[in-house]
């Protein structure tokens, strides 16, 4: 079980020094503290503990400076990891996810999804403020009713992958999925709407499309709200 | 179509709004025939329940006709006179399978805040707060019915619009309470509060086999009716020491059961009662629970505390150790109105239930604010009230 330590990390340990920042960090600080220790004295101590707090920054990859002034050199990217289980049987549901021009019904970020081919597809996500990120992916595993893995191809704007696994719950209760998907920033830097979008994503927000999936399969629709009648004060 | 809408608390208005429309494929349309007030609509008329917005249409107690249904309803047509149950269940997940109807897994679109608050979310229910789905109520001339199909209960011509309004929570309420009380022969079960769902608790338990059903309340037409009505022996709290009366009149045992039919308003007396006032304005607790407190003290060893009073947050000093130092089983929850229904429309059909008994006041839906007033004061007798559009 990987991928849960990301996802239950405590706020404010976020990882937010760039990895080569962090290797610097360590191998600067380490020098300072042999320095200071040999040094000795009060200057030696401040130094010695000034570089015992660099290696710190650059082991845990976090800063404390950076995070009061929003400052991040971390690689940005969303781990999702989220299961939920659904009262349909399995295959009705692989094969709803097979057809990959079905996501967009319930995951609310992407828009649209194009089969190109049998394995090749065209996403286009929208952001917060409507600008689109778009790329092309690939399913690179499958396995009839178990699993189904894709990939975004090279030199997409974002890079972004992801797994789905089905397998029967217990109990007679339908269904265990979990759903893996990561997006990370390519080696070559973002653009505006791609950290837009790696902001906007959330597991919050995926386990709301997981759950518009399961109410989709489960009752054949997605209870709402919107447009039913209420009053309006005068004025509102 | 007019609607009776909340704007805050003890500030209701009644509205010109839009009429509803089909939103999803298994909705329904009913027009409104009879709508009636809960005890639980006080809490949001006194402002006890977050997430109420200006504009929400109140009232989770209708019955009706069908006027429209989505395209995938199944079973209900136009001209259908039907009750709704208040808990909007979808039918098909596992909660809805295993008939605990008032947990249903997709009716709540707003699942994510209830699940901040309670871990996971319950079923969505009519005009009852955007933590249970921001539903728009009954009490209108018009209101739709999501999941149409387990959310209507056809009605025959020979039970009236008053008996069957009692269905949509009230008797299947008070009736789970008491199916919750496990009454074995011979049980003493003992019930806080004589309101509309104590009533019927009390008439259930009886049904259900209890040999004596004591009520305690405080106000004189309640105990009344509790006595006539049900059938129970009466204890008025401000008169008598509850604890010493239900060990005198149990032959020092306790009762074997105790339904709090109270809930989040508790109002109990003396030191406790003023403690609960505060901490609850304060906001430093939400619910105040002496009913619960006094019937978790009361129940006899190993005994059942069966709670249909809605309780909303958190409560202070609930004797945790009496409950579980003396092996008590508490039950509650919302009710699984679908359950019950038809059974007790059965009963009523039979003509061994009229559960319209205890509506001592009617309005039109205009007078609507009105009637909150006259029935949260309890003025002139005040047990049940229902609105007519």
């Amino acid at each position: 079980m990987t991928g849960y330590e990301s996802r239950y990390r405590r706020a404010g340990k976020e990882l937010n020094v760039g990895p080569t920042e962090r290797l610097l960090s360590v191998l600067l600080g380490g020098y300072m503290a042999a320095k200071g220790v040999k040094r000795g004295r009060v200057g030696g101590l401040a130094t010695a503990l000034a570089g015992g707090y660099l290696m710190y920054r650059g082991s845990s990859g976090h800063c404390n400076l950076y995070e009061r002034i929003g400052v991040s050199t971390a690689r940005r990217a969303v781990e999702i990891d989220e299961s939920v289980i659904i009262n349909r049987p399995v295959h009705e549901l692989y094969s709803y996810w097979r057809d990959v021009e079905n996501l967009p019904e319930f995951l609310r970020h992407i828009e649209d999804v194009r089969a190109v081919d049998d394995k090749r597809s065209h996403w286009v996500a929208s952001t917060p403020g409507g600008m689109k990120v778009e790329w092309d992916a690939e399913i690179t595993g499958e396995r009839e009713n178990e699993y189904i893995a894709w990939k975004s191809l090279p030199f997409s704007d974002i890079e972004s992958e992801g797994m789905v696994e089905f397998r029967t719950a217990p109990g007679h209760r339908g269904t265990e999925m979990r759903v893996r998907m990561t997006y990370n920033l390519p080696g070559d830097g973002a653009s505006a709407p791609v950290q837009r979008l790696l902001a906007a994503i959330s597991f919050r927000q995926v386990r709301e499309e997981l759950r518009r999936f399961k109410q989709i399969m489960e009752t054949g629709e997605a209870p709402t709200t919107e447009g039913q009648a209420r009053g309006r004060a005068v004025g509102e | 179509m007019k609607a009776l809408c909340w704007y805050g608390k003890k500030d209701l208005r009644v509205m010109d709004v839009p009429e509803p429309e089909i939103l999803g494929p298994r909705d329904a349309i009913v027009k409104v025939s009879l709508s009636a007030v809960c005890g639980s609509d006080l809490h949001l008329y006194n402002g006890h329940v977050p997430a109420m917005e200006r504009g929400d249409i109140l009232g989770h107690e209708f019955v009706g006709t069908v006027v429209e249904v989505g395209s995938r309803v199944e079973g209900f047509r136009p001209g259908d006179r039907v009750a709704v149950p208040f808990t909007i269940s979808c039918g098909r997940c596992f909660f809805c399978e295993r008939e605990l109807w008032s947990l249903c897994d997709n009716s709540n679109p707003n699942a994510f805040a209830a699940e901040a608050l309670y871990g996971y979310s319950p079923a969505g229910i009519y005009g009852y707060s955007h933590l249970f789905g921001g539903y728009a109520g009954g009490q209108a001339e018009y209101a739709r019915v999501p999941f149409a199909d387990s959310g209507l209960l056809r009605l025959p011509e020979s039970v009236s619009d008053e008996k069957a309004v009692l269905l949509c929570d009230v008797f299947p309420t008070g009736y789970m309470a008491a199916e919750n009380c496990s009454i074995q022969e011979g049980d003493t079960v003992a019930v806080w509060g004589a309101g509309p769902v104590g009533l019927l608790a009390m008439k259930s338990a009886f049904f259900l086999g209890a040999e004596r059903v004591i009520a305690i309340d405080r106000f004189p037409e309640r105990l009344g009716l509790a006595s006539r009505f049900a059938g129970a022996t009466t204890l008025d709290y401000e008169r008598v020491d509850v604890g010493e009366a239900l060990r005198d009149i149990t032959g020092g045992m306790g009762p074997d059961a105790c339904i709090d039919a109270v809930g989040m308003e508790a109002h109990g007396k003396g030191h406790g009662r003023a403690f609960d006032a505060i901490k609850q304005k304060l906001r430093a607790e939400t619910d105040r629970p002496s009913a619960l407190r006094q019937a978790i003290l009361a129940c006899r060893k190993g005994g059942t505390v069966s709670v249909a009073g809605v309780y909303g947050g958190y409560a202070d000093k609930v004797p945790v150790g009496a409950a579980f130092n003396k092996g008590i089983t508490i039950k509650g929850g919302q009710t699984h109105v679908q359950r019950y229904m038809h059974r007790l429309l059965a009963l009523i059909e039979e003509g061994k239930a009229d559960p319209s008994e205890v509506i001592t006041h009617s309005f039109g839906l205009d007078e609507g604010p009105v009637a909150y007033e006259v029935f949260k004061h309890k003025e002139d007798g005040c047990v049940k009230v229902v609105l007519r559009p």
